[in-house]
């Protein structure tokens, strides 16, 4: 891509960039903007000024005491996690549930495309999960990924990533590197969920890893077996 | 009188140090639940996204670059961003978002980091708040807060979409502008 034909899409691009850094645009509007944002650094710059903006924004919201025992509470939480107790909390609970429901939403759909396709055959499918890990083996995320004849993926980008734009790939027992799609780190936290290419292109992933536009990885998902 | 640096404390936290981390909870926790309880407008949700903030922030202290902003900003996104799931996934009643921003004065200790903050950023981010034409004001606060995209507020609004996102996109203009005029003054 050129830079005229990225400087085409600037201006379309500029007047989303506010639900972007807010992390309100979705469809088509959201993949057009990443898009252009995968070929545009200007743009690319503007979008993390609109993020900055954002994260101030929390800043003006009033304090207010929190009950009585919060902070014994909350210590002990926080020791609790530390000595490795498996405890989570309602708040943890529903965002994991959310993550997996989202997974197994993916997965029932290449389930039913599996048995559309095939129905003479007992292909099945089953969901695999990964921990993204960063530099210095940081917890960065969570990926999911369906196994069997058609492959989906669901990345959820937590708050050991900066904000920014990154391309999502797969790499196969071959290491063939296939580019999924872009994700927005808005503050810390992104998702993205798309298929993978079929296998006659792609053979099954044993990774699947976030890379910044200037081709460093940023965290990597490894997938076992189980996931082929 | 002798006040630990912010970012020493979250240093402190990371590594797991009881003092720092009492002191970090102790210095914080009026601002983070004042974020999760002017989002999801409950008191036992507010202190559960309030605690799994603080779980988060120790969780991801080392990825905190102060280069981007100050702890504080930080620990707050991600009690707007917890809080913000929240309310998406329960479905909480939405307090009227002329109250989110009702200004108090603050309560508790604050750090050196903090007290610089609210000298500039926030007196000028809270300034460009009350500027705002009311409409503008209730679409912005309902998506930055509450997570409602332009077709949402052009729903519950009554409005055409094309009119929510200019309600967003005006108001985020004239925020943007504020931190920016701050930051030229502080140079």
């Amino acid at each position: 891509m050129n830079d005229k034909s990225a400087r085409s899409g600037c201006v379309p691009t500029a007047e989303l960039l506010p639900e972007l850094a807010l992390g309100i645009l979705g469809g088509t509007e959201r993949a057009d903007v990443l898009a252009h944002l995968d070929r545009c650094a200007a743009c690319r710059d503007e979008s993390a000024a609109w993020a900055a903006t954002v994260d101030a924004l929390p800043t003006v919201l009033a304090d207010q005491e929190p009950p009585s025992g919060f902070e014994a509470r909350t210590l002990e939480r926080l020791r609790a996690d530390r000595d490795r107790v498996p405890r989570r909390s309602t708040v943890q609970r529903v965002l994991m549930l959310a993550a997996v429901v989202a997974a197994v939403i993916i997965a029932s759909v290449a389930a039913i495309r599996i048995i559309d396709a095939r129905s003479d055959t007992s292909s099945s499918t089953a969901l695999a999960s990964a921990r993204m890990v960063g530099n210095g083996g940081k917890h960065a995320g969570n990926a999911f990924m369906t196994s069997g004849s058609e492959h989906y993926v669901f990345v959820d980008v937590d708050y050991g990533v900066k904000t920014g734009i990154y391309r999502v790939e797969s790499v196969d027992s071959s290491d063939r590197v296939t580019a999924l799609g872009m994700v927005a780190v808005t503050a810390g936290h992104g998702a993205w969920a798309g298929e993978l290419p079929g296998r006659a292109t792609v053979g099954t992933p044993r990774m699947v890893r976030l890379v910044e536009p200037g081709g460093e990885v940023l965290c990597v998902a490894k997938f076992g077996r189980a996931a082929a | 009188m002798w006040v630990v640096s912010d970012d020493a404390l979250l240093d402190g936290l990371a590594t797991g140090d009881p003092d720092a981390t009492a002191a970090f909870v102790e210095r914080f926790q009026r601002r983070v639940f004042g974020v999760a309880i002017r989002i999801v407008n409950d008191p036992r949700l507010a202190e559960d996204v309030a605690q799994e903030t603080f779980l988060r922030a120790w969780q991801r202290a080392e990825a905190f670059d102060p280069r981007r902003g100050t702890v504080a900003a930080w620990l707050l996104t991600i009690a707007r961003n917890l809080a913000i799931d929240t309310v998406r996934l329960r479905r909480v009643v939405i307090v009227d978002p002329a109250e989110i921003l009702d200004r108090r004065e603050p309560t508790g200790e604050r750090g050196p980091d903090d007290l610089a903050l609210l000298s500039s950023e926030t007196e000028r981010l809270h300034a460009a708040l009350g500027d705002l034409p009311p409409d503008q004001c209730r679409a912005l606060v309902l998506a930055a807060f509450f997570g409602r995209t332009a077709r949402e507020i052009s729903e519950s609004e009554s409005i055409p979409l094309g009119t929510a996102k200019t309600r967003i996109r005006t108001a985020m203009l004239r925020l943007r502008a504020a931190l920016v005029d701050d930051t030229e003054a502080s140079e």
